[in-house]
Order: structure tokens, then C-alpha cells, then sequence
């Protein structure tokens, strides 16, 4: 039997978006899906974008924002709290200051206000409500490609294929069986030589996410001293992107010990790379030589 | 330390997804059109002006280099479409790798996680597109 397989991309969240499906009977139908999800977040989420729901929230009222937005600050504040800060999804003024301010279609600057934290955020999961005790410049920017990959694969899963690899800016996810009907085999970008491969792994129905200093410059804070990181990178595998998108966020800022505990006490699995190009990894790194 | 257990992130992320997904909260390609589309034609400081026609133009990034086809239609940007997307894998700097390194790259890679710079690649793409369809018509073939 023919294996198809079909590539193609499009631009959201400041970052393309990359889409491979194997044996897929209609694979247009499945990239609107993942395009689709990806406009949905980007409209609840997008901080540069002075319409998003994020940015028309009101400080001190209970609040009945949609799902998407309402889960994904759920997960955010449940990492941060996780992570005791080194994950922060309140981060919005120190990236602003640091220019980080622009919308990346439109080019209009944003600056946001606010001087609370996540932890002014009150969430009742029964109702899913929410409310702001103080104004807080919100940051999604590490979550929600993740969540994005997440809800697109929830949609996808349902559909007749193969396999499926969706790539938003490097952080990846993976279904199912490439075209050679094999678990997907993945190249960690390394940290310290971005043009080679710090290791090689064989994945399927994990998502694989990296954040790193190369990336734009060196744009991680560490949000406890509001220092640049001290990491060089850090990569995560996980069956949630947004989570493994968001820990890889906090696993760059750690020292390596604290950032490898992290991983191990929620569960994922990750590499990484120190300042001084020490490699450490979570016993149930498996890499793929 | 706090005493309090942290939620199993996981847990959260994977009910989260359910719930958002499982409500039907699906989007029309009509929605992303108004979020990306128009918000670049509005990017664009000669919105308007654009000679009609399409237009193919590649942006390049040390890590991939990105086609797109620029679609105009009654002097207006109508569609970016992505026609090809290349993802160098790292094998330019293949001497000076051990040789464990160099016995990864031979064997398939798939894909690669870490940022590619394929972002500013695609808008550096657009710029090149609408370059050609704010100039005369070429003669010289350039």
C-alpha cells in the first residue's frame, strides 16, 4: 500500500508552523485542523494583539472566559506553581522591556501593564471562572504553541492516518509513524553548536520541546532575579506539548540538578545543557543512537 | 518548602486539552484569514499598491530557507501561501564531528526540535515577493 505523506506550513504565534501527515486520506482537511487550532489560540492568547481575549481582561471581577483561554491559564499557573516560579507566565513587563514588545505581523508595539503576578490570579475550576486581583501583564508565550500542538492532535487522533509530526518553531509533536512506518526519529537541536545534534531520539505520542538562549537572542529570564539564564538549553519530552513546551521554559533557567528534579518530579523526561556545556539528563532520557 | 502537593501538571494539561477540544471549539479557515492574512496586508507599508499577480519568493535563515507564494488580487495581498520549507540538518560541519556524531547524521532524521530561525525567513520570503510586485515589470530579467 502507497504510504502518503504531505508537507506543508503556515505562519502563527511569530513562528512557522510545519505539518507532516502519513497515510492520510485528506490531509488538507487535517492541515486547516492544526491551522485552525493555532488562529484559536493565537486569538485567546496573544499578548501583542491589543484584541486578544488575554488583553481585554478586566482586574477584580469574576470573569467567564472561553475554554481555550481559561485552560490555558489554568495550566499556566498550575507549572508555575509547580516549578515555584521558574516558570512565569506574568512576565509580560521584563519581556517588554527588554524589547520583546511587537506584535509580529502587525509591528505594533504593546506595552503592557499591570504589576501583579500569577499568583494574583484566582481560578475556580468549578465554574470556570476566573478573576485578576491586579492588573497582571500575562505572558502565554511559552504555553501556547504547546497547547496549540495539543488541541490540534486531540482533533487529529480521530482521523483515518498513519502518523503525524507537527512542528511550531522547533517545539514539536509526534503521533503515530513516520513514513516509514517507525516511531518519528527526532534531532535535538545542540545548544551549544545550534547547527548539530546534541542526540537523537525515537518518539511517538510524546511532544518534544526545547527552550534555549540561541533562540532570539537571549530572551529566557530567570523570573526569581530577573536575570538572563544561566542554562544554554534545555529540552523535554512529554505526552502534553504545552507542558513539555512550558517545563523546557523553566528547565532553562534552573541550575541543572534543580532544573533535572523538576522534570523528574512531574513526571518528563528532558536534557540539559549548562553554561559551561555540561550535559545532564532524567534517568528515562532515552536517546536513539 | 511548601507543604501544599503541587497539581500533576500532566493531569491538568491533558484535562485542559479535553475540555477545550471535547466542547468543539473548533475555528474556520474564514478566522484565520482575519488573524494572519489581513493583519499582514495591513503590515505592509504600500498596502495597495501592489501590481497583480503571483509572485514566488525565498527567504533563507542558517537553519531553512522558506518559499511563499504572494497572491495579488485588485492590488491587495489576497493569500501567502508556503509552497516549500527546507530544514538544514546539521551536516555542513561534518568533519570536524567525532565520529559517533557523524554515524548519527548518516541515519534518517525526521525532524528536528529547537528553533530554526524559519520564522524570519518567511517574512524576509514576503519582503522579496512584494518587491517584485511593487517594481515595473522586468526587462533585463532581473
Amino acid at each position: 500500500m502507497p504510504v502518503v505523506e504531505q508537507n506543508r506550513s503556515f505562519v502563527a504565534m511569530d513562528t512557522l508552523v510545519s505539518t507532516t501527515f502519513v497515510g492520510m486520506s485528506d490531509p488538507a482537511a487535517a492541515f486547516d485542523v492544526v491551522r485552525g487550532w493555532f488562529a484559536e489560540v493565537e486569538r485567546a492568547c496573544n499578548r501583542f494583539d491589543p484584541a486578544s481575549e488575554l488583553n481585554t481582561l478586566t482586574t477584580g471581577r469574576w470573569l467567564t472566559p472561553t475554554p481555550t483561554l481559561f485552560h490555558a491559564l489554568a495550566l499556566a499557573t498550575t507549572i508555575a506553581s509547580a516549578s515555584q516560579g521558574a516558570f512565569d507566565p506574568s512576565l509580560g513587563h521584563q519581556l517588554a522591556g527588554r524589547g520583546f514588545d511587537r506584535h509580529y505581523l502587525t509591528g505594533n508595539r504593546s506595552t503592557p501593564a499591570g504589576d501583579g503576578n500569577w499568583r494574583d490570579l484566582e481560578l475556580d475550576r468549578a465554574s470556570s471562572r476566573l478573576r485578576l486581583r491586579r492588573d497582571i501583564a500575562f505572558d502565554l508565550g511559552a504555553i501556547a504553541k504547546g497547547f496549540a500542538l495539543d488541541l490540534a492532535a486531540a482533533e487529529l487522533l480521530e482521523a483515518d492516518l498513519d502518523g503525524f509530526a507537527l512542528d511550531a518553531g522547533g517545539d514539536l509533536l509526534l503521533h503515530g509513524v513516520n513514513h516509514d512506518g517507525l516511531p518519528w526519529r527526532v534531532g535535538v537541536r545542540d545548544p551549544r553548536q545550534p547547527r548539530q545534534l546534541l542526540t537523537t531520539l525515537r518518539v511517538s505520542g510524546q511532544a518534544v520541546c526545547s527552550s534555549a538562549g540561541y533562540r532570539r537572542g537571549s530572551h529566557l529570564l530567570d523570573p526569581r532575579t530577573r536575570r538572563p539564564a544561566q542554562a544554554l538549553g534545555a529540552t523535554v519530552v512529554a505526552p502534553v506539548a504545552a507542558v513539555a513546551d512550558a517545563l523546557s521554559t523553566a528547565a532553562a533557567v534552573l541550575e541543572p540538578p534543580d532544573a533535572i528534579a523538576l522534570l523528574d518530579a512531574n513526571g518528563v523526561n528532558g536534557v540539559v545543557v549548562a553554561h559551561d556545556g555540561t550535559v545532564e539528563s532524567t534517568t528515562g532520557f532515552e536517546v536513539d543512537p | 518548602m511548601s507543604p501544599k502537593i503541587p497539581d500533576n501538571v500532566l493531569a491538568v494539561g491533558a484535562a485542559g486539552v479535553l475540555a477545550v477540544y471535547g466542547i468543539g471549539y473548533a475555528m474556520t479557515n474564514a478566522s484565520w484569514r482575519l488573524s494572519n492574512e489581513i493583519k499582514l496586508a495591513r503590515r505592509t507599508e504600500h498596502a495597495g499598491d501592489y501590481r497583480d499577480g503571483r509572485y514566488r519568493a525565498v527567504g533563507t535563515s542558517p537553519f531553512g530557507d522558506v518559499w511563499v507564494d504572494v497572491t495579488v488580487r485588485r492590488r491587495r495581498i489576497e493569500a501567502v501561501e508556503i509552497p516549500r520549507v527546507t530544514t538544514f540538518y546539521p551536516e555542513s560541519d561534518i568533519a570536524a564531528l567525532p565520529a559517533e556524531a557523524v554515524a548519527r547524521q548518516s541515519a534518517g532524521i525526521d525532524i528536528v526540535s529547537g528553533a530554526t530561525g524559519s520564522t524570519a525567513a518567511f517574512f524576509d520570503a514576503v519582503t522579496r515577493a512584494l518587491d517584485q510586485a511593487t517594481r515595473p515589470p522586468a526587462k533585463d530579467g532581473r
